[in-house]
């Protein structure tokens, strides 16, 4: 799996958890731009990608993401190997 | 007369409970109103009153398993007639079967004026005032709910899922043996976004750093941390604080317990740890057990002005956490247990967390 096709999964999973389909979800995307991203939906979002992917974040790796590119560079640097 | 003492149901889903403890020695006085025994359900604890003024004997024992309908105890005006009632309660109940009643002349003069007929007294095997009296409440009652049952056949109706119904049942539980009482404080020029930097917090989220100062404040404002029973304050040892997680059907509260031998880093661990495991589904009973004092916070919701919790089970004070970030205001609002402390208590409570907040805890 690439960078990309990992993005479009994540991109995917954020409209899902924030319910909403016409979300802009960009490589720069973070928690202090979206107004719903707090701790509940941040727990659901990494929970959600994390089935996903099938792939378990440890809780340090977990709270310290906070923004979209990170997700996506864990997964594919340290997840996916 | 005697009156009996008999276990109602308590719950959506219990039909039993565990007696765990008696009040009382058999043939002692009781007035009404008093608690005679506690009942343990799968979620509360209950206090059985005396309906009656009298001397108590009771019908059950000690850890002794009841069924709702099961005979707790009765309440006769004399020892002496308890002392009839249980030697020959058997042997009267033979001799009233057998027994061929007669209607009391004053009952035919009532079911005469609301045209009752003696068919119907002897079909309903009401022969007295007091069964008369229960005749006619009882089919008021029943017209009344048919009138119910009419006016609410008019809306759509939709059935709770049961932890909903069950949350519902102890906050009743809690209420109704509490008096709630609630006090605020606003916290102007606060930004929450330098505090979450400065405090190392993630998303914004206060719990970790609430949480320590609460724990450092509960020992000194020890009445908001226990509960009231029996004209009794009971302090709880420990401090076990739980936050709120509204799971869109149900609110449930895990639990950071000792809490108070944690500082704010390792508060935001266990948080979260509980967090993921509340989202996943896989919380444990332990989790979310003996709560002394929860902290709710709605700041994700919105920019809410304040919203005044409910108290918990078995606890004394619920902190309301309100943060509007364009504002920059925090609202800080206290539920407590008028039983166990006061306004002039809970003020300075909250006063110290404003403090702590504002210089560091």
């Amino acid at each position: 799996m690439n960078k990309n096709e990992v993005f479009c999964i994540v991109q995917n999973t954020f409209k899902n958890i924030f319910n909403d389909n016409d979300m802009v979800v960009t490589y720069s995307t973070n928690s202090d731009e979206l107004e719903n991203w707090d701790s509940l939906n941040h727990i659901k979002l990494m929970s959600a990608i994390e089935k996903e992917f099938n792939i378990k974040f440890a809780l340090g790796e977990l709270i310290e993401l906070k923004n979209v590119e990170a997700i996506v560079n864990l997964i594919i640097n340290e997840k996916l190997e | 007369m005697s009156s009996k003492i008999i276990y109602e149901q308590q719950g959506v889903t219990d039909d039993e409970a565990e007696i765990v403890s008696l009040s009382k020695n058999d043939f002692e006085r009781v007035k009404v109103g008093e608690v005679i025994a506690e009942v343990e359900t799968s979620k509360a604890l209950i206090e059985v009153e005396a309906n009656n003024d009298g001397y108590i004997k009771y019908n059950t024992s000690l850890n002794e398993t009841i069924k709702v309908g099961d005979l707790i105890a009765t309440i006769g005006e004399s020892r002496e007639e308890l002392n009839e009632y249980s030697n020959n309660s058997n042997k009267d109940l033979v001799k009233e079967n057998l027994k061929e009643k007669s209607i009391s002349a004053k009952t035919l003069k009532i079911a005469k004026s609301l045209a009752i007929s003696v068919d119907t007294l002897k079909e309903q095997k009401i022969y007295t005032v007091e069964e008369i009296n229960a005749y006619i409440k009882g089919n008021n009652a029943e017209k009344k709910s048919n009138l119910n049952e009419n006016f609410l056949a008019k809306f759509n109706k939709v059935s709770p899922s049961k932890n909903k119904l069950s949350e519902i049942d102890n906050l009743k539980i809690s209420q109704s043996k509490t008096l709630p009482c609630s006090c605020s404080i606003i916290i102007e020029e606060f930004d929450i976004e330098s505090f979450s930097k400065i405090n190392n917090l993630y998303f914004d989220n206060m719990f970790p750093v609430i949480a320590e100062i609460i724990s450092q404040e509960l020992k000194t404002f020890k009445n908001l941390n226990g509960f009231f029973h029996n004209r009794k304050k009971y302090f709880y040892e420990e401090i076990n604080i739980g936050f709120t997680i509204d799971t869109n059907d149900y609110l449930q509260v895990p639990v950071v317990h000792n809490c108070e031998k944690y500082n704010k880093d390792e508060i935001q661990n266990l948080f979260f740890e509980l967090l993921k495991a509340s989202i996943q589904e896989k919380i444990t009973l332990s989790q979310i057990s003996k709560p002394t004092f929860v902290i709710s916070d709605l700041s994700s919701v919105g920019n809410c002005f304040f919203h005044t919790p409910l108290l918990a089970p078995n606890t004394s004070a619920i902190l309301g956490l309100a943060i509007d970030k364009k504002a920059f205001r925090l609202v800080l609002t206290l539920t407590y247990d008028h039983q166990m402390s006061s306004g002039k208590e809970a003020l300075l409570f909250l006063e110290a967390i404003r403090f702590k907040l504002l210089n560091g805890a």
